[in-house]
């Protein structure tokens, strides 16, 4: 008896000491099953026989290899051209800063469709750069330049934005500290500040190819051939039905699970080296 | 700090109360969901504001799909909808009468039809050659190698199959037994092939349906095809006639015998079928017999909403509906056909004697 008071007492005491780790836990293990139930049940649920005829057809392995290194090229084009304009926002001042800050994330709230045809509008045939790139034979429309312009659009805000606040938590002392010590400017963002925001801007490459590879609305806008993987679930899904539809959006599912379980892993041991 | 703090939540609660409160006094709507036809958008949108002014206490929900996913979204999503509304009425027996719901009732058993539309060849003043072309020579400018031709899915869209169907038609109209091959077939990698057997042309489409000649553009809707009009990448496309007025492009008119808008012609139409050589095709048997264009509308029976379904559809082939049907260029057939009327509800069998 004394042992069962002891017991609730302590629980209770315990519980009290840990309310708030229980109620966030809670809470986490909601949000975690609303994310992973779905997909899961995608995943666990389709039938199995098509989803090995899915694993083994040419079409879906090739529109997900497609989708995979377009996003891919996607995040490099954006590391390079995203990076730089991060480190300006970051360190320096500039008249309308709120606004371009702003006008960075307009991609993330225009609807996709409204974003494709935006795109057409610039880079279609009638257009100025559509005319320029048209005549050294670059075309955007059903090809690989379309779907990485599209993707381009949608996703680079989260490199931008993820890079920037990386910069920012980088010291300015230290920099100015590799200044006196003799550093061109270059070697300093090359040394110092870029190593240090690394690993947010590793994080925010990692969620604008995720970005891009998710892409539907503006890429199909643009490119409806070569497929990516969405346009092809969607393509399925229309002529026939759910059961087809569902094994390739698995296997999408599947393959980006590794990929970013992977991914996180190494970023995860690259911040127990730091 | 914390006194704006205070001062927004509590802004923020009175919000939501005065809200939570205006839905409650106020008037008690009941919802009307209908699916729709992507070429439909223009004239429910003004239905839809005629009928809730007639009918304030019902509030209508407008989903543009095309009609082949308008039907899925019923048969295969499970979403309830009140009325479906599809751009080829053959779609709701094919895919509705033949699927069944959990208590073993199909999702529908009547189609109503009241409203035609014919196809044109829609293009744009840049276009190329866009100043020689006439209703005599179109199917060999839009063959033309260096012309970028637009083509709606047909595995997708009924305008997908209906512009092979046209083609089929041209072919034998103009005599001209390659035309299908010359202008879509051979520009993919498996071609789509066209035969002519007893009078009759069977256009066949293959599983894999993937552009080799960059001057054929696929895509899944006509409306993503009239954008890329617009922007010039696209310089002829077939499309419904409404759809392209609409949009306020050129378009050249087809024959009546190939534009299959002329439901007298129907019996020409039938000299041509569209066949997609699908092994998984699911719930569609993918055959599609040449007939006029016709739009179907049903109220499924799993409808949450049945009595303000009736409304709308009196409501459309009134006076008013078939008003605002005439001025979006989609002509009414006199008098509607409905394929099963002993199914309708009894408000709406009236309406078919």
């Amino acid at each position: 008896m004394e042992y069962w008071q002891k017991f609730a007492r302590t629980a209770g005491n315990n519980f009290k000491r840990h309310r708030l780790l229980v109620l966030f836990s809670v809470f986490s293990l909601l949000i975690l099953l609303f994310i992973l139930v779905p997909l899961f049940k995608m995943v666990f649920l389709s039938n199995k026989e098509a989803l090995w005829q899915a694993v083994r057809d040419t079409t879906v392995l090739k529109s997900i290899w497609l989708t995979l290194y377009a996003a891919l090229i996607t995040a490099a084009i954006g590391f390079v051209l995203g990076v730089p304009l991060a480190y300006i926002l970051a360190r320096h001042n500039f008249p309308l800063k709120g606004v371009v800050e702003g006008l960075i994330d307009l991609p993330i709230v225009v609807p996709h469709t409204a974003a494709g045809i935006a795109l057409l509008f610039v880079f279609g045939r009638n257009y100025l750069l559509g005319k320029w790139f048209n005549a050294i034979g670059i075309n955007f429309v059903d090809a690989l330049a379309g779907i990485i312009i599209a993707m381009l659009f949608v996703s680079v805000p989260f490199l931008i934005n993820s890079a920037k606040d990386g910069f920012r938590k980088v010291d300015v002392r230290l920099e100015n500290v590799a200044r006196t010590l003799g550093a061109s400017p270059w070697q300093v963002f090359r040394r110092v500040t870029f190593p240090l925001a690394r690993r947010s801007i590793l994080s925010g490459t990692l969620m604008m190819w995720a970005r891009g590879i998710s892409e539907f609305g503006a890429v199909i806008i643009l490119t409806y051939f070569p497929m990516v993987t969405s346009i092809l679930i969607y393509q399925r899904f229309e002529s026939y039905g759910l059961t087809q539809a569902v094994p390739v959006a698995a296997i999408l599912v599947i393959v980006c699970a590794l990929i970013f379980i992977g991914f996180r892993y190494i970023l995860q041991r690259e911040k127990k080296h730091d | 700090m914390r006194r704006i703090r205070r001062s927004i939540i509590a802004l923020l609660l009175t919000g939501v109360i005065i809200f939570s409160g205006c839905s409650r006094t106020g008037v008690k709507k009941s919802t009307l969901v209908v699916l729709e036809a992507d070429s439909l958008m223009v004239p429910f949108s003004q239905i839809q504001t005629a009928f809730e002014q007639a009918n304030p206490d019902i509030n209508v929900e407008l989903q543009p799909f095309g009609s082949i996913q308008a039907i899925r979204q019923v048969t295969e999503l499970g979403q309830q909808a009140d009325i479906v509304a599809v751009a080829d009425n053959i779609l709701i027996p094919m895919m509705m009468y033949q699927t069944k719901m959990s208590n073993g009732e199909p999702y529908a058993n009547w189609d109503i039809e009241s409203n035609t539309n014919q196809l044109v060849l829609a293009y744009t003043s840049t276009s190329k050659y866009a100043d020689e072309i006439n209703s005599d020579n179109w199917y060999q400018i839009i063959s033309r190698p260096d012309v970028d031709l637009g083509l709606t899915d047909p595995r997708i869209d009924s305008v997908g199959y209906r512009t092979l169907m046209a083609l089929g038609l041209a072919s034998a109209y103009y005599n001209d037994p390659t035309l299908v091959q010359d202008a879509v077939g051979s520009r993919f990698s498996m071609p789509i092939t066209s035969e002519t057997e007893n009078g009759v042309t069977t256009v066949s489409v293959p599983e894999l349906l993937e552009p080799t000649d960059s001057h054929l553009v696929l895509r899944n809707a006509d409306i993503e095809l009239l954008a890329l009009l617009q922007s010039g990448n696209v310089d002829y496309t077939l499309d419904y006639k409404s759809v392209v007025m609409q949009d306020g492009l050129n378009y050249l008119e087809l024959p009546a015998g190939i534009n299959l808008g002329d439901t007298g012609s129907a019996s020409a139409y039938q000299k041509v079928t569209v066949k997609m050589d699908y092994q998984r095709f699911a719930t569609v048997n993918p055959v599609f017999g040449g007939t006029p264009i016709i739009y179907g509308m049903t109220i499924p029976n799993n409808a949450q909403n049945p009595s303000d379904a009736v409304k709308f559809i009196q409501f459309v082939l009134g006076n008013k509906g078939q008003e605002i049907f005439k001025n979006c260029n989609q002509s009414e057939m006199v008098p509607p056909i409905c394929d099963n009327v002993s199914a309708l509800p009894n408000a709406l069998k009236t309406l078919f004697h």
